[in-house]
């Protein structure tokens, strides 16, 4: 009972720790280089066996090299922003800043997968649709959510205060994810409603080969180390920046 | 109960006493519907055919009219801190502005919008879905825009703010409101769609006002 | 090793794709760095500017 008590106080120490933004700076700082390992490790054996060795496909030719940038970043796009919102929540609820920084920190970052997502797509189909831009489901739900993390984004830089500004910021990334998946399958339905014969990139159905599959999973993990490394290193630069007239970056700078 | 009414009584007092301003949003609907013939074509049947499309945009924008004004006075000489305190909760005078709101620039909306569908040749029963769809539509729009209101108050250039944050989230509104609309002149049923637009209604009523209160709530708290 | 693609019709427009989202994935990467280097020499040269008002 003892035992399971001190380790009990132990994980509430160890969480309190993140309260303080310089331990979470120092921390960080360590964790930061592995986690660009990490992605380094994962992204250019990915990067190589993609465009270097999985063969054509029978189908689409070469062109399909893109989904392994496009498909990542797509599921990227969508996973930060309800972590995002999670974050947000946590910061709301439990008024803990580190959260609230991590979300606002998200929001960038999950913008610059939508845009890469929208960019590679419009890149894809012109040599499999024969257009730019098409409006089928999956790039309008895209379009619709770079909207949103711009939305996010603005209200965060025109609120001055930055806590207030960043709790707001966050209640929007909130009402956002409620509404995403009503947008989702509105633009769906939409969709099947205008064309019925859009051409799909049936990845499921077609059952990729291993030597498409396996560049596509290690850049699916690479992007997750990738948004972690990111997210870690703009929050240090955002509460130095907050915290630039108190006393801990002093502290720091003459313990290097 | 008397202090939800008086104070919607109140924001209708107000309101009526700006007449001109109250039918700004009203001219700009009508304006931006009448210049789509202008635009595209008068020719009856490509009006047909956009009709939905257009004045559901044109009510979409209209509702972005103004809208910093939803909380922004009370702000300013500090009725929103009484409001923070009221015995009766937070919920019932948000919900009181929001109907108040409604009236005000909701309702005018719905009954300008068969005028604007003869403007573009709809027939009687698109124009009774078009109307239908307005009315349930448009109380989702005023408290999308309370809420982004209550989220830009404490932030500067509220108002172009206030769209950008808006209009994505009008995206399924717009879905389903003009497939209603087309799908009527096509001969189809549509109670689909209407049942749908009913159903983000009721959920907005349970979520929309106390994200407000907790908009608000950041606002006055920090 | 496969590169043939390079030379087909389409290789371009991978080439675009691979490229800008390089730069985006580059650009949102080192913001946050060079930001945060920017504010650390700031912070040091006012801790420098303080040392020496107060000699």
């Amino acid at each position: 009972m003892s035992e399971a008590t001190t380790s009990w106080q132990r994980i509430k120490v160890w969480f309190h720790r993140w309260g303080s933004p310089a331990w979470f700076y120092a921390a960080s700082g360590h964790m930061i280089p592995w986690l660009w390992a990490g992605f380094a490790l994962l992204a250019l054996p990915g990067l190589y066996l993609g465009l270097f060795v999985a063969p054509p496909d029978y189908l689409q030719g070469d062109s399909y090299r893109i989904i392994f940038i496009h498909v990542p970043s797509a599921w990227m796009s969508m996973m930060i922003f309800a972590l995002m919102a999670i974050f947000g929540l946590i910061g709301m609820v439990w008024r803990i800043r580190l959260a609230e920084t991590m979300a606002i920190c998200s929001a960038p970052i999950g913008a610059a997968f939508t845009l890469i997502t929208l960019i590679t797509g419009s890149l894809w189909g012109k040599p499999t649709w024969g257009t730019y831009w098409q409006w089928d489901a999956r790039m309008t739900s895209e379009l619709v959510l770079l909207f949103l993390y711009v939305g996010v984004l603005a209200l965060y830089e025109s609120i001055e205060e930055p806590r207030k500004a960043a709790r707001a910021a966050s209640l929007l990334a909130l009402i956002g994810l409620v509404n995403l998946p009503i947008i989702h399958y509105s633009v769906q339905w939409w969709n099947t409603l205008h064309q019925g014969n859009t051409i799909r990139l049936n990845l499921a159905e077609s059952s990729m080969d291993t030597s498409m599959l396996v560049p596509l999973l290690l850049l699916v993990v690479a992007t997750k180390f990738y948004y972690a490394a990111v997210l870690l290193a703009r929050s240090r630069s955002m509460l130095l920046h907050q915290d630039q007239h108190k006393n801990w970056p002093r502290e720091l700078l003459v313990a290097d | 109960m008397s202090l939800f009414i008086s104070l919607v009584r109140t924001d209708l007092n107000i309101a009526f006493q700006h007449r001109g301003e109250l039918l700004q949003p009203l001219w700009f609907m009508a304006l931006v519907v009448a210049l789509f013939p202008l635009g595209i074509s008068p020719e009856a049947e490509q009006l047909r055919q956009l009709a939905g499309g257009v004045i559901w945009i044109a009510a979409l924008l209209a509702s972005l009219l103004g809208l910093e004004a939803v909380f922004q006075h009370d702000d300013k000489c500090g009725r929103l801190e009484q409001w923070l305190l009221a015995d009766c909760g937070m919920l019932k005078l948000i919900a009181a502005r929001l109907l108040s709101r409604w009236l005000v620039s909701g309702l005018p909306i719905v009954l300008i919008s068969p005028l604007l569908g003869i403007w573009l040749q709809l027939q009687l029963d698109a124009l009774v879905v078009l109307s239908l769809s307005l009315l349930l539509g448009t109380p989702i729009m005023t408290m999308l825009c309370a809420l982004a209101a209550a989220l830009t108050l404490g932030s500067r250039q509220a108002s172009t703010l206030m769209s950008l944050l808006v209009a994505p989230l009008y995206v399924p509104l717009l879905i389903f409101a003009t497939s209603a609309v087309r799908e009527t002149q096509a001969g189809t049923q549509v109670d689909m769609q209407l049942l749908l637009i009913t159903a983000m209604l009721v959920l907005a009523l349970t979520l929309i006002p106390p994200a407000v209160a907790v908009a608000l709530n950041i606002h006055l708290r920090e | 090793m496969n590169i043939e693609w390079i030379h087909g019709p389409h290789s371009h427009y991978i080439m675009i794709a691979y490229g800008i989202s390089a730069l985006i994935v580059l650009y949102c990467a080192l913001q946050p760095v060079l930001r945060r280097r920017a504010l650390l020499r700031h912070i040091r040269v006012q801790q420098r500017a303080e040392k020496i008002s107060r000699q």
